[in-house]
């Protein structure tokens, strides 16, 4: 492709705003991607560390009480959850420090443009990064979800039972030691 | 008509004024270049019609401002205006270089103008 440059219509105080405001934003604009980030990578991690440790209060010895094939669907559902975070957690890195590599000298042409070549690239690692965040984390709510409230496989029916005579014989203790694995059995039940 | 290419630090640098005039963009279309090396990237290169010092102008469709959803990719449209077969330009002087009198946060000399810029697929 190539180009031609002519003289342009007659320029107005206006114009000469539009382009400050336009160049204005250019400079800052890689430092602004890099600041958001930051912010997104913090926060995601935040939601991401509360799920995952809400998840694990139960202990994973939980999905071995649900019904086949629910316990493979939270196993896979696990998997997902664990590739989207980790892709989602490297490409958030990659936004906010850059990919860790040489540049070479013949990439940084044309003069003046890399930053804004690297703030895009920026950018779209970040949404995807976001993508992938919020897909791990309704994956995990998923998993966390149906192992909770999942069909009981029958091997732990009789656990269930014994629970809820110990909590008739012994009071709330029973509950911490064995609690029942829906709280919709529970109420079932009583 | 004054050589383009005697730059600012020959003649003594110009203060910064925010002012136009007809003739800086016949000067600057004289004078620059659209590199179209990079698809899609084009960069105005040429010397400042008032300060005649060397500059450079990326010519973008938007830039980054905010994140947002994917319907709404965050960007802010940059301020070409498209015309029949290619935009016009409003530009302002971006050279490096020091005028005296040049507010904190600004750039150049001040001096600003339009080009008219056709981009033709080889």
């Amino acid at each position: 492709m190539s180009g031609s440059v002519q003289p342009g219509p007659p320029s107005n105080p206006e114009d000469a705003l539009v382009a400050r405001e336009y160049r204005r934003l250019l400079r800052g604009e890689l430092p602004r991607v890099r600041a958001a980030a930051t912010v997104w990578r913090n926060g995601l991690a935040g939601v991401l560390a509360t799920i995952a440790g809400f998840s694990l209060i139960r202990g994973r010895s939980d999905i071995s009480q649900l019904a086949s094939p629910w316990d493979a669907v939270v196993g896979l559902l696990l998997l997902g959850a664990l590739i989207a975070g980790g892709g989602a957690a490297l490409l958030l890195l990659r936004a906010t420090n850059g990919p860790p590599r040489m540049t070479a000298v013949a990439q940084l042409r044309p003069i003046g443009m890399a930053d804004h070549l690297e703030a895009k690239a920026a950018v779209r690692a970040l949404q995807r990064g976001i993508a992938g965040s919020l897909a791990c984390a309704a994956l995990l709510a998923a998993a966390v979800g149906l192992t909770w409230y999942g069909p009981a496989s029958n091997e732990t029916e009789p656990q269930a039972n014994q629970a809820l005579i110990d909590v008739g014989a012994s009071g709330s203790s029973a509950v911490a030691r064995q609690p029942p694995r829906s709280h919709l059995d529970f109420l079932a039940r009583a | 008509m004054p050589n383009p290419y005697i730059s600012s630090r020959d003649q003594g640098a110009r203060s910064y004024t925010e002012v136009t005039d007809p003739g800086y963009a016949e000067c600057a279309a004289a004078t620059f270049t659209l590199d179209m090396s990079q698809p899609g990237y084009p960069v105005l290169r040429g010397a400042c019609p008032r300060c005649k010092d060397f500059m450079l102008y990326p010519v973008l469709d938007d830039v980054y401002k905010t994140i947002r959803s994917n319907r709404s990719s965050g960007t802010s449209n940059a301020p070409g205006k498209a015309v029949d077969g290619g935009r016009v330009e409003p530009m302002i002087c971006t050279c490096e270089n020091e005028h005296p009198e040049r507010p904190a946060g600004a750039e150049g000399c001040g001096a600003y103008w339009s080009l008219h810029l056709t981009f033709e697929p080889q």
